[in-house]
């Protein structure tokens, strides 16, 4: 079933701005994902990765300014004709929400959603449409597959109804798989189960995916590659491993150290809040919760430096990095 | 899109036999009457004891009697089989002066909603026009210009109640597009078309349905008044309103000419307010 030729997907100098521009919520984000890479968009909530996410697809809401390129294979995504954009979303890229409660047509029986994506981009009939979206449904992971494809979406937990987002993003062969948060509205155990799901198709199909989440463990078990956002840029990029066991940017190091650990003594966190939209510094946006901040962070921009092999930091203090004690325990008010 | 069209009368009366066998009394009580009253319409020859147009003058406006249930008029007719036949017209009068404007209504709201802009901006203008007068004087200023009978009535209401379908679906298509699942459908590249018509409008039909039932009434009584003022059906032709027109003459020493067309209205005002109130609360129900 996998398609023959992978395209990769290059985001060039991605800008994204609300109120005409006034407020930057994503801030000149490059990176590039090879075919049948997986690659990982970390950052806190408003750090502007899941937008990135779905400017790919062109699902900004109508009020974003949009800037720089995005390219999949040889095209220019931001310049196609309102045929080929549906062209390259239906059969090319598919996504999958983060929402599995909300991101489902409720009118529609589940099997008739996974069918339509197959029967309006394939000319196919619809008993064989319906045939393969059962075929597509047990892939998943559904049991009983034909019985339950006549079930409506309420009828289904959230993690079957993820499943059904994940069937109609496969149902349409894409060589790029988006997954936008794929497991944060499910409870833990089911959310193993997902992960496992879109890591096997992936291989399977070998697809690209892109999947962003605010949880690096999450990343760090199904990516290659890993990008780190803060305010609005990437802050450091490089391989899974590199990343998470030599993080080159502060942000990274406190991001990781404040994953709960079991047995430890209390959770430790990043001290301060990140800037809001709207008031992001053009010099270090993390330098106000920095202990390795100088006067020099807070002067100009900072660029991406090369750390490693295809590792980049924005940081002008990697050489101090190892040294530093970063992150507080959390105030006991 | 075909295969929608098939399907969708199907999954209709599937909904529509769920929600009549769902509990609750005052949907009991507007689904069994709403159905006695279509059955007393298109069973009306065999219910009423005489023909609508049939002439007695020697038993002219005679009371209630066992022979006439409902008495007599200046003409000897018998009132009861005229009311009985008069269902048919007024009933006809609510089905057509609902539907067609629903379907214009549905879909100019459907499009203004979904595409926004400058459609939106000039649909809501013409809509704003429209409202601004009272749906009965338009109706009636219509007729008037149009000429007297049934025809004119449904083009009247045609043009003037589609307005009041377009406003509900249009605000209703506002939220829906912003729904998660409508931004999937994009993300899936359907059309417009498609995304409108098979992700927006099964989401955001319900609330016109439920103004559709009072809108029926609204249109019987705007029939009625309009055959009460000549303007609607033509006598001899048996409608409530103009029976209770002809009858207004002799109000004081045969009310039961006006009484039971009046009656009629109100009974079928009654069913049918049961059935949109029922609708409305199993609509919220299931959303939930």
């Amino acid at each position: 079933m996998s398609t023959a030729s992978a395209a990769g997907l290059q985001v060039e100098d991605l800008t994204i701005a609300f109120n005409g521009g006034a407020t930057p919520v994503v801030r000149g984000v490059s990176f590039e994902i090879a075919p049948g890479e997986a690659f990982g968009l970390v950052g806190e909530s408003g750090s502007g990765k899941s937008l990135t996410c779905r400017s790919v697809l062109g699902l900004l809401p109508p009020a974003a300014a949009v800037g720089g390129r995005v390219r999949l294979g040889d095209r220019s995504l931001f310049d196609l004709s309102r045929r080929e954009l549906q062209h390259v979303r239906g059969s090319q890229v598919s996504m999958v929400f983060q929402d599995p409660m909300t991101a489902l047509n409720p009118v529609l029986r589940v099997g008739d959603s996974v069918a339509q994506v197959i029967q309006s981009h394939r000319r196919v009939d619809r008993r064989a449409a319906r045939r393969e979206a059962i075929e597509i449904m047990g892939r998943v992971g559904i049991r009983d597959a034909s019985r339950r494809s006549r079930s409506y979406p309420h009828e289904f937990s959230g993690g079957m109804r993820q499943r059904i987002l994940i069937a109609m993003a496969l149902a349409s062969q894409p060589t790029l798989l988006l997954a936008d948060e794929p497991t944060t509205a499910l409870d833990v155990i089911v959310q193993a189960g997902i992960l496992r799901l879109i890591d096997r198709l992936r291989r399977e199909e070998s697809m690209s995916l892109l999947l962003v989440s605010h949880d690096i463990s999450i990343v760090a078990g199904m990516c290659e590659r890993v990008g780190v956002m803060y305010a609005g840029q990437l802050v450091e990029e490089g391989p899974t491993a590199e990343v998470l066991f030599r993080p080159r940017h502060p942000y990274t190091r406190a991001l990781i150290e404040s994953l709960p650990e079991t047995g430890e003594g209390p959770l430790s966190t990043i001290p301060g809040a990140p800037p809001e939209p709207g008031s992001f510094p053009e010099s270090c946006a993390f330098a106000p919760r920095c202990p390795l901040a100088t006067a020099e962070c807070r002067a100009a921009p900072i660029p991406l430096v090369p750390v490693g092999a295809r590792h980049v930091s924005r940081c002008i203090h990697v050489d101090r990095l190892d040294a530093m004690e970063l992150v507080g325990e959390p105030d006991v008010a | 899109m075909s295969d929608y069209a098939v399907k969708l009368p199907v999954t209709g009366a599937r909904a529509a036999w769920r929600f009549a066998s769902s509990p609750g009394w005052s949907r009991r009580i507007g689904v069994t009457g709403v159905s006695l009253l279509v059955l007393i319409a298109v069973f009306a020859p065999l219910i009423a004891p005489y023909k609508s147009d049939e002439q007695d003058l020697a038993t002219g406006l005679h009371g209630p009697t066992w022979h006439h249930l409902f008495g007599t008029d200046q003409l000897g007719q018998d009132v009861f089989s005229r009311v009985i036949y008069a269902s048919r017209i007024d009933l006809q009068i609510g089905i057509i002066g609902v539907t067609i404007p629903f379907v214009i209504g549905t879909i100019v709201g459907l499009f203004a909603g979904y595409y926004g802009g400058w459609l939106d901006a000039v649909i809501g203008r013409i809509v704003d026009i429209f409202t601004a007068f009272p749906f009965l004087v338009l109706v009636i200023a219509i007729v008037a210009m149009l000429g007297p009978g049934l025809r004119n009535l449904y083009i009247a209401i045609a043009v003037v109640s589609w307005v009041a379908y377009a406003r509900i679906v249009r605000g209703e298509t506002l939220s829906a597009k912003r729904r998660e699942y409508v931004v999937a459908a994009h993300g899936l590249g359907y059309s417009g078309l498609r995304i409108m018509f098979r992700h927006v409008l099964p989401n955001v039909i319900a609330p016109a349905i439920v103004f559709s039932m009072s809108d029926f009434v609204l249109d019987i009584v705007a029939g009625a008044s309009l055959g009460f003022f000549g303007l609607g059906v033509q006598p001899p032709q048996a409608e409530w309103g103009v029976m209770i027109a002809d009858g207004r003459n002799f109000i004081t020493t045969a009310p039961w000419l006006v009484f039971f067309p009046g009656l009629a209205i109100v009974i079928v005002g009654f069913f049918f307010s049961l059935l949109g109130d029922g609708l409305a609360d199993y609509i919220r129900r299931v959303d939930r």
